[in-house]
């Protein structure tokens, strides 16, 4: 039987081929004849002549080989880095290796020829294959291996046809070319030369532009020595736009312009020349898409996030405790988790609120309950973390959708368990480490078609030729790519080598000139105009150059007048008219924004029952819950409509969760019915009772990186416990309660609320204490102003009802039932706020006590007075259904006139946004209420 | 070796010609061989000054038509200082042991190890549970705890040891002990705490037991009596009743304070004794020695946790393969200094070194920097120790004076003047002398004279409380106003001509941001343009509703986000309405929630970048901003959320996690994002040009830039001295090679008496005033045609500072020492030279006309970009580029109904038991056909060759079906020869490339037959037959078209063991 042979025209990648193709399939023979990369004629090398795959070594063998030379020039930064070394030293192999002659070992000439350092490098990398079992690195082994092929043995034989330099080849890939033409050779040619014309026609095609136009020179010209100097014509331009999207757009525009002008022209006539790069291709496909204009071979590349991995890392981040709380809510809301995603959603969300141990919101399977104990239990042994990431990873059930990511969680744990076996103690971050998440390349293949506009990419070879190209991302690093040095083989080395031994390394310059020689293809590609789209500015804002090449274009390209630049900007309004084919907005009336100012809310209803219980009951406000309408009707409302927004942030230090903690160790510290600690002991007694808070409410504090806040916090909190001690003392209390509940009617609604602390001071009188994790200036400035509500709604609580009653089915205990008899039998009730960052007493009683009191400040006005008018009108106005807007200068006003920081404001920005406007810096929108409600009072 | 100077020093004034003489001096070199392009080191101060750097040489060869030296450039080291100690790293990792590919640390990360770090050494723990007593205070502008706050300063120390250089502890130790002898030397002596505190608790205890209660009800008829009343009672018992005097000395201070009776208000007179007493008795708090013992304490707790802090954190990096800045300049300088045979190689690599800016270089860098000239390298070095107002970033120009001094003799200053106009330019050499003495070298102008007068002083005399800067900036505002609404006209720079004057013309330049955003908002009212980048990015709409937008698509029970979506600009209702619907129903319904919901299909796995594009493309927020009067602003926000998506995409994994934040999806890339706005909220720029709007900027940012007018403003700024301070500096100059071991430790603490705390030394000795001598210099030399100073006289009038009785120093008292407005004459004069000026008196008020009707906003150019693209909606169906005839499904239309089948079976047929399905196993099945149809005796190797493993007798199996189907093949055709697995290409008649693969070429005199095999399992051969048709009629097409005849196309079933065949139209069997 006679061999028919095979003809592989050999082009440098895929873009290139599918030119070829169509080439071919137009002309000369159509059978027999296969386009494609180096990678593919590998493949077809390797069935041909039958030859297996060849066994290539895996990293860890690898990284075996680097670890058993200790004196080779990698070995101190191996130490280090293991995984980036090998990496470097992998690339040097394979780049040291591809430059020596495939047929002999290569030899090293002696010391005095080829010296120092760079001899270093080459004779540890010549010596490496030797540890590796002769092994070579990918693609090298293949080429070896074929090139030992027994030439008989194939059943088809391939001639390779080819253009010098396009693509580059190594002295390997030469050799395997040589072995294959010759072993076709004998079965004869068939083509006559014709596929070689071919090829070289469109690989090394010659400038297709008009040679007198600009674009014709630079075709020409572009990185040659010899010039000839050329003024821009209609040929080319550079548009200098403010970023990637507008450049998009601005190609976009001049497109429809183009096709307008041009009623002949074919969209796939016009080239787009895109950088590899994802955000163009998002810019690109919005904007051609707005256009309507279809695209022939934009990239659709889309990432995906790797949710199995990320699952297990974050479940690593669980175990290791304190975990943080955004571990715990990302865990908790991961799709592979074993409950709907809308449960996970709202648990992710609670402990975001606050709370680490989140509960179902409903009924839950057992595994559900299995993995929920899981990422809140934590360990400190290796086995306990292995044994709970198998089960771990065994609950795991992301359902059919997500089943690839479910098995790479497999994966994941356990190469995590492999790390773990043997292993001593945990060392979270190298766990983390092997967990390897990364981000997952998918999407469509790019669609070629034959209609639409002709996308060409940064770093691959044009596909079809073009009439009129823009080119995009012009700019520094691009047009060519800026090549990065390699570590082992710096320009220097290479020079060296190829000096002292004669080994020809292909360098980074040499990539840069190849770069260079693919942007001038592409350029070649372009018969009659070429733009080039210069984006001023990065994404974020910050502006960055013009590519390195537009000064060599400059160089043959010249403005005639003085002063001008090249690149036309379409900021300035006198280059707009130079710009050619940009496409101008007909309608120039921008649109006014939207009117927010609505005035005061009528809703029709009586507001106070939103949101009431089961039976219909309305609910209770609290003291500080009431500030919320005398500051914003608005943020009241949202807040009781379940709308407030659900933010997720790390944790931190604030005063809230201090000021949680510092209540805690006081209410441990001074409980009701026992005698106050010693004065010696409270500094212990504080510090404990602070672990142990810190523990439950805020775990993250332990970790070390809060060790300074936990020190100071201790600090602040014993030091107060210690003066409060003494307070106590002096005033010769008896602790009636602490954190009580107390309820009762103010106004025709109930409230309730917690009651920091009740005292009984002698003589029948109460004074109700509430604690603040503040200083005492601003406290002392809203009291003077009376603009104190808390404190004398819990002294309402007190007149009007009590302690609250038990839930229903459990009996008061002694300590209450005494209480509420206390509260209803009191001879007058006292409040005082004490202020823990200055500890400081804030009263509304001077007590025969408090004299010898240091920092006891007794107030003689009605703390309360303005507060408490305020709160009823707007009470009385939601019942109503009224909402009463804020004014924009809201803030400093109530600063102002009540001392009240006015935060109730930020609880969503769609208060500031429904603000009426600023009023008269001196008009008082409270005042009016104030003096109703004390005219009310007189009457 | 080359002929070139060992070393040049370039002073080079403001405007002198730096980068031109830079750019030239090396275009020289290249061009007369030199040195080679390649082998230059260049230092600039940022990146984008190495690129103009590059790009201007390289046109200054490309000039001399040096294409390849320009080429070649390309591979030079033109970089900031930064990127030239990475490279170095980079290049000479391996011979330091490095890693290869070091990653260079987040700012987060770094936070979080030093955090860490911090936190494995005790050292500061006693300061840390006191920080209130060392004077760390909530600090409300920067929103900063004092924890934070003392965080940020034992940052300092470990930055601060790390710049020195150290190696050794024994070093470390030495350096310390020094800086605590010069502390005690400064604060002087002391005496016996314990007999200085009974004094004064006596003194207290008699004023108690007079007056056990507080006076201030009856006395306190201001409020500030009654407040200090209260006060002082409070400090009173406190000092008695516990042991607060031993170590409060904030304490001691209030009560050297006690209130006495004033002008306004009369006390007690048995009080005033009293008190008077307590008083002098708390006076020796000056020479107590308690406040010294806390400095020592304070400066001993920074320094030891500094140095332990950076042993672990240096550890840390180094395991986890991370660098940080410092570190790319500390361990190159490292490198250089403890390898000679690294800085031998790389002096071998190098012909020159250049470096720009040179007066803003660290100690640190400049002995990197210095190292290679040591080796021989020759050396340019430019700079101007008149700018060097970089100190904050621990620049240090003493370097560059020492340079100076040593070399005069390598000295070329440049002594030209190319940007301002003469008359200008005299103005500034007459200023010269002014901040610099004998220093400053006047300037010749090269430039002529502008039609534009060149000074322009808005005086103000007097300053009322509120709003200061606002009114005088709207003075400045109004006069600039006129100046682009007359016949102002300016020289172009580009093309020299005369032109009038544009916003863009314009700069204002302010000390401090808080004075530019004053100057910004009064320019805008007066209908002004301004290009400034204001604070606001975040809470700016288009971003809130992209925010919103995102968190509804996060949690779609989010009701806040579904609220805020429904009432704003893409929603359609009004507030009412949508309070109303979450009252009713518990949502919001909205047209614009359902675009969203459509796109939740996969938020699970998308990136964060994807959802946000997608967000944005969804409820198409760009196509509503373009059409906003400020589109170009919220477009440009829009982008940077886009920006930051991306960012937060790339940032390390690692490095979110040590900082809090975990998870990968919208919920957590909202909470980073809010933190980073906290870092950065400026809006991006709109637009790259703005040719009507004129530039805010602060001094320090003005450096290198110039503007035809230039308005200086808020010089009325005090000097402020921050205590305490800690830094570094040099016993003596003489040595620059071994600077780094002359280095000392300054420590300037933070006294409660306020008279101990030498600000006025620290001023000096810290070069506060000297820096602030140069930022004025920088400022009024930015001018080309005109310069325009707020002159606040009023700042002559200020109260000195009550203890100390000193005036508080301000930027305008340095020049009106010697300068002063004439407004008889409307002259400026300079120290008794007098230059002719405009002088415009400003006022307390604002004119009325100073509020603008015209919105300032208003976009003067034509909307081009997205409002430019005409809508139109895309064609429906596209033509494939090319066609791979295996995708080709069913039958083709044009194909008669009445094919003529013809089925054989010659086997079997074989089912694989090799534990393959679907694909894998039609791929091996085909594989195993072409292998052994081809060479029959591969079969023992077929496992090797098809990398499947397959039990025993399988294959065996396989091979015989194999057999038998090649024995019908001979039998069936009058076989000529076989080619298997032949490419075919063809276009089709939509003018698609048909490139495919056909399994069997089968030849005979007559002509060839196409066969396919399949290995589908196939219940009527016809039927699927018909499924194949298109392909096989593909193949036969190709070939027909190259000329041959097709016989007929056929299926071969493997696992029915059967073939089907039909015949080409026009040939019968
Ligand atoms: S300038 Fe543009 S639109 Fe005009 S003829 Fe040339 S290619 Fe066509």
């Amino acid at each position: 039987m006679r061999r028919q042979v095979l003809h592989f025209l050999l082009v440098p990648d895929e873009s290139a081929a599918r030119r070829v193709r169509r080439a071919i399939a137009q002309s000369t023979g159509r059978s027999g004849i296969l386009v494609g990369p180096w990678r593919e004629l590998v493949r077809h090398a390797r069935e041909a002549y039958f030859r297996p795959p060849v066994d290539d070594w895996n990293d860890s063998d690898f990284e075996t080989a680097l670890a058993s030379d200790r004196n080779a020039f990698w070995s101190e930064s191996f130490a280090v880095a293991p995984d980036e070394t090998a990496d470097a030293v992998k690339r040097a192999l394979a780049s040291l290796h591809s430059a020596t002659d495939p047929y002999r070992e290569p030899q090293l000439p002696g010391p005095e020829r080829f010296p120092g350092w760079p001899r270093r490098i080459v004779a540890d990398l010549l010596s490496l294959p030797a540890s590796l079992g002769e092994r070579l690195p990918g693609d090298l082994a293949v080429i070896r291996d074929l090139l030992s092929a027994d030439p008989d043995s194939v059943s088809q034989p391939i001639r390779v046809v080819r253009v010098d330099g396009v693509p580059q080849t190594s002295r390997w890939q030469d050799a395997l070319i040589d072995k294959l033409n010759r072993e076709a050779g004998r079965d004869g040619v068939s083509h006559n030369g014709e596929l070689e014309d071919t090829l070289e026609s469109l690989l090394r095609a010659g400038p297709q532009a008009n040679p007198e136009s600009a674009l014709g020179v630079l075709q020409a010209k572009l990185f040659e020595t010899d010039k000839s100097t050329i003024r821009p014509d209609r040929s080319v331009q550079w548009v200098g736009v403010r970023d990637y999207q507008q450049e998009a757009e601005v190609a976009a525009g001049m497109v429809q312009t183009l096709i307008k002008e041009h009623p002949d022209l074919e969209l796939k006539q016009i080239g787009l020349l895109v950088p590899e790069d994802f955000q163009y291709c998002v810019a690109v496909e919005d904007a051609f898409g707005l256009a309507g204009l279809a695209l022939s071979g934009l990239p659709g590349e889309r990432w995906r996030r790797d949710l199995g991995p990320e699952a297990v890392y974050h479940f690593l981040c669980c175990r290791q405790k304190p975990a943080s709380r955004m571990a715990l809510a990302v865990c908790l809301s991961s799709v592979l988790m074993p409950w709907s995603p809308e449960e996970g959603a709202v648990m992710a969300q609670a402990v975001m609120d606050g709370n680490y141990e989140p509960r179902f919101p409903s009924h839950a399977s057992a595994g559900a309950n299995a993995m929920l104990a899981l990422i809140r239990q934590g360990d400190s042994q290796p086995a306990t973390l292995a044994r709970a990431l198998r089960e771990f990873a065994a609950l795991l059930d992301g359902g059919e959708a997500f089943s690839a990511h479910q098995r790479r969680a497999g994966d994941a744990s356990q190469r995590v368990l492999d790390r773990l076996e043997g292993a001593r103690e945990i060392d979270w971050s190298d766990l983390r480490r092997a967990v390897k998440p990364q981000l997952i390349i998918g999407g469509e293949a790019p669609s070629y078609n034959i209609e639409g506009v002709t996308v060409w990419r940064e770093l691959h070879e044009p596909w079809r030729t073009v009439r009129h190209l823009f080119v995009l991302g012009f700019s520094q690093g691009r047009y060519p790519r800026r090549m990065q040095s390699a570590p082992v083989f710096s320009e220097t080395n290479i020079r060296a080598v190829r000096e002292g031994c004669g080994i020809a390394i292909d360098s980074p310059s040499d990539a840069q000139r190849r770069a260079r020689l693919l942007f001038r293809r592409q350029l070649r590609a372009v018969s009659d105009s070429a733009t080039f789209l210069i984006p001023r500015r990065l994404e974020v804002g910050d502006s960055q150059s013009p590519s390195e090449t537009l000064v060599f274009m400059q160089r043959l390209v010249e403005q005639s007048k003085q002063g001008l630049s090249l690149i036309a900007e379409t900021d300035l309004s006198e280059d707009l008219n130079r710009i050619r084919h940009l496409a101008l907005s007909t309608d120039r009336s921008p649109r006014p924004p939207r009117n927010y100012h609505c005035g005061d809310l009528h809703l029709k209803r009586n507001l106070l029952e939103i949101n009431s219980d089961a039976e219909g009951k309305v609910r209770p406000e609290s003291p500080t819950g009431l500030e919320l309408p005398m500051v914003s009707p608005l943020a009241w409302l949202i807040r009781r409509l379940g709308a407030e927004p659900l933010l997720w942030s790390p944790e931190s230090a604030d005063p809230r969760v201090i000021g949680n903690l510092a209540h805690k160790v006081f209410e441990d510290l001074f409980p009701p019915g026992r005698e106050l600690p010693e004065q010696n002991q409270v500094a212990t007694r504080a510090r404990d009772s602070l672990d142990g808070a810190i523990q439950q409410q805020a775990p993250f504090l332990r970790n070390p990186q809060w060790q300074f806040e936990r020190h100071y916090i201790a600090e602040q909190v014993v030091r107060a416990a210690q003066t409060w001690r003494k307070v106590l003392e002096q005033l010769g209390a008896e602790i009636l309660g602490t954190e009580q509940w107390l309820q009762g009617y103010w106004s025709g609604i109930g409230i309730h609320g917690k009651a920091d602390l009740i005292l009984g001071l002698e003589g029948n009188r109460l004074l109700i204490v509430d604690y603040k994790w503040t200083r005492s200036e601003g406290r002392r400035n809203q009291m003077e102003l009376g603009f104190d509500s808390q404190a004398s709604l819990y002294r309402e609580m007190a007149e009007t009802g009590g302690p609250k009653p038990p839930r229903p089915g459990r009996e008061s205990s002694d300590e209450e039932a005494q209480l509420a008899k206390e509260i209803t039998t009191a001879k007058g009730i006292g409040i005082v706020y004490f202020t823990m960052r200055d500890r400081t007493c804030l009263s509304d009683s001077t007590l025969p006590e408090s004299p010898s009191i240091p920092g006891w400040f007794a107030l003689d006005n009605d703390i309360a007075a303005n507060a408490l008018a305020i709160i009823r009108a707007r009470l009385e106005e939601l019942r109503q259904g009224v909402v009463r807007l804020n004014f924009k200068n809201d803030r400093t006003h109530i600063e102002k006139n009540a001392g009240i920081k006015a935060y109730a404001m930020d609880l969503s920005p769609l208060i500031d946004l429904f603000a009426l406007p600023e009023t008269d810096a001196d008009f008082d929108p409270w005042g009016a209420i104030i003096q109703q409600d004390r005219s009310r009072g007189l009457e | 070796m080359n002929g070139l100077p060992a070393l040049r020093v370039v002073p080079a004034g403001a405007g002198s010609g730096k980068t031109y003489t830079v750019q030239q001096t090396l275009g020289e070199w290249i061009l007369a061989g030199k040195v080679s392009p390649e082998r230059i080191v260049a230092v600039t101060y940022t990146e984008a000054a190495a690129a103009e750097l590059r790009a201007r040489i390289s046109a200054e060869l490309l000039e001399n038509d040096r294409v390849e030296d320009a080429l070649r450039l390309s591979q030079a080291y033109i970089s900031t200082i930064h990127g030239f100690g990475l490279r170095i790293l980079t290049e000479f990792a391996f011979s330091a042991g490095l890693s290869p590919r070091p990653r260079l640390l987040s700012e987060d990360e770094q936070n979080a190890l030093i955090r860490q770090s911090l936190a494995r050494t005790d050292s500061a723990n006693a300061i840390v549970a006191d920080l209130d007593a060392y004077g760390y205070h909530y600090d409300p502008v920067r929103k900063m705890k004092p924890e934070d706050l003392f965080r940020e300063r034992c940052l300092k120390a470990v930055e601060l040891w790390r710049t020195t250089g150290l190696r050794s502890q024994a070093e470390g130790e030495a350096l310390t002990a020094d800086a605590f002898r010069r502390l005690a030397d400064h604060y002087g002596p002391t005496r016996d705490a314990d007999p200085l505190r009974q004094k004064l608790r006596q003194r207290i205890a008699d004023l108690l037991k007079r007056f056990p209660a507080s006076i201030h009800r009856q006395f306190g008829t201001t409020r500030a009596a009654r407040e200090d009343l209260i006060r002082d009672h409070r400090n009173l018992v406190t000092a008695l009743s516990g042991p607060d005097l031993e170590t409060n000395w904030k304490l001691w201070q209030a009560l050297r304070a006690v209130r006495v009776s004033n002008q306004r208000t009369q006390l007690p007179d048995d009080y005033d004794r009293l008190a008077g007493k307590v008083r002098t008795a708390a006076e020796e708090l000056r020479c107590h020695p308690g406040p010294l013992e806390d400095a020592r304490k304070h400066l001993a707790a920074l320094l030891t946790t500094g140095q332990h802090a950076i042993g672990s954190y240096q550890q840390a990096k180094a395991k986890a393969g991370l660098v940080d800045y410092t570190d790319m300049i500390a361990t190159a300088e490292w490198l250089l200094r403890e390898r000679p045979d690294i800085l031998e190689r790389l002096t071998e690599q190098v012909d020159c070194l250049v470096v720009d800016e040179f007066q803003d270089t660290n100690p640190l860098q400049f002995s990197l920097l210095w190292q290679l000239r040591e080796a021989g390298i020759p050396t340019l070095v430019v700079g101007d120790l008149k700018q060097a107002i970089m100190g904050f970033q621990g620049a240090d120009p003493r370097l560059f004076a020492a340079l100076e001094r040593n070399y005069d003799r390598q000295a070329r200053p440049l002594e030209q003047n190319w940007r301002s106009q003469a008359r200008l330019m005299d103005i500034v050499n007459a200023v010269g002398p002014v901040l610099f003495g004998d220093e400053y070298h006047p300037l010749e102008p090269q430039r002529r004279d502008s039609p534009c007068d060149p000074l322009e002083l808005v005086t103000f005399e007097e300053t009322s409380r509120s709003q200061t800067h606002k009114v005088r900036a709207g003075f400045v505002a109004l006069r600039l106003k006129e100046h682009l609404a007359g016949r102002t006209r300016i020289v172009d720079r580009d093309t020299g001509l005369e032109r009038s004057l544009r916003g863009s013309d314009i700069a204002v330049l302010c000390r401090t941001h808080s004075v530019l955003a004053a100057c910004a908002k009064a320019l805008m009212e007066c209908g002004l343009r301004v290009n400034y980048q204001a604070e606001g990015w975040l809470s700016s709409r288009a971003v809130q509703i992209a925010w919103n937008a995102l968190a509804y698509l996060a949690n779609p029970a989010d009701r806040h986000a579904a609220l805020y979506l429904g009432v704003t600009e893409l929603g359609t209702l009004s507030l009412e309405q949508g309070l109303r619907q979450l009252m009713d129903n518990g949502r919001v319904e909205d047209p614009l929630l359902r675009k969203l919901d459509t796109l939740s299909e996969g938020v699970a796995d998308r990136t964060v970048y994807a959802l946000v594009a997608d967000t944005l493309a969804a409820v198409g927020l760009f196509d509503e901003v373009a059409r906003w009067p400020d589109g170009d602003q919220a477009r440009a926000n829009l982008l940077r959320l886009l920006g930051e998506a991306g960012a937060f995409m790339d940032s390390n994994r690692e490095a979110l996690t040590l900082s809090g934040y975990h998870g990968t999806g919208i919920q957590t890339f909202l909470a980073w994002l809010s933190a980073r706005a906290e870092e950065n909220d400026e809006h991006p720029p709109a637009r790259v040009i703005d040719e009507d709007a004129i530039v805010l900027t602060t001094w320090h940012s003005a450096k290198g830039l110039e503007w035809p007018v230039v308005a200086v403003c808020g010089l009325d700024q005090a000097i402020r001295v921050r205590l305490p301070d800690l830094g570094l500096s040099y016993e003596s100059f003489d040595d620059l090679a071994a600077i780094l071991n002359r280095v000392r430790i300054d420590y300037w603490p933070k006294y409660t008496a306020q008279e101990q705390n030498f600000e006025a030394e620290y001023l000096q000795e810290r070069t506060s005033l000297v820096e602030y001598r140069r930022l004025l210099y920088v400022a009024l030399s930015r001018a080309r045609d005109k310069l325009i100073l707020e002159w606040p006289e009023y700042v002559a009038d200020r109260k000195p500072n009550r203890r100390t009785g000193e005036a508080t120093p301000n930027v305008w008292s340095i020049l009106s020492e010697r300068c002063s407005v004439d407004k008889e004459t409307s002259e400026f004069d300079v120290d008794g030279q007098r230059f002719p000026c405009t002088v415009i008196e400003g006022g307390l008020k604002l004119p009325d006309e100073f509020h603008a009707e015209e919105d300032a906003r208003a976009p003067a150019l034509v909307p081009i970009g997205r409002r430019a693209i005409a809508r139109r909606s895309a064609p429906a169906k596209l033509t494939p580029d090319s066609v791979a005839p295996s995708m080709l499904e069913g039958a083709l239309d044009s194909l008669p109904d009445s094919l003529v089948l013809r089925a054989e079976r010659y086997g079997e047929g074989v089912d694989a038991h090799v534990g393959l399905s679907g694909k894998d196993l039609g791929t091996y099945l085909h594989q195993c056909f072409e292998i052994l149809g081809a060479r029959p005796e591969l079969v023992a190797q077929l496992e090797s060759l098809t990398g499947v493993e397959a039990p025993a007798g399988e294959t065996e199996r396989i091979a015989a079906a194999v057999a038998g189907f090649e024995a019908w093949l001979g039998n069936a055709f009058e076989v000529e020869s076989v080619q298997r697995e032949w490419p075919l290409l063809c276009i089709d008649p939509a003018g698609s490339v048909v490139s495919g693969t056909a399994d069997l070429i089968v030849r005979t005199a007559k002509g060839a037959w196409v066969l396919d095999h399949k290995s589908d399992r196939v219940e009527s051969a016809v039927e699927a037959f018909r499924g194949y048709q298109a392909q096989l009629e593909a193949y036969r097409n190709a070939l027909v078209s190259e000329g041959e005849t097709v016989l007929g196309v056929g299926i071969n079933w493997i696992r029915r063991g059967e073939v089907t065949w039909s015949l080409s139209p026009g040939q019968d069997g």
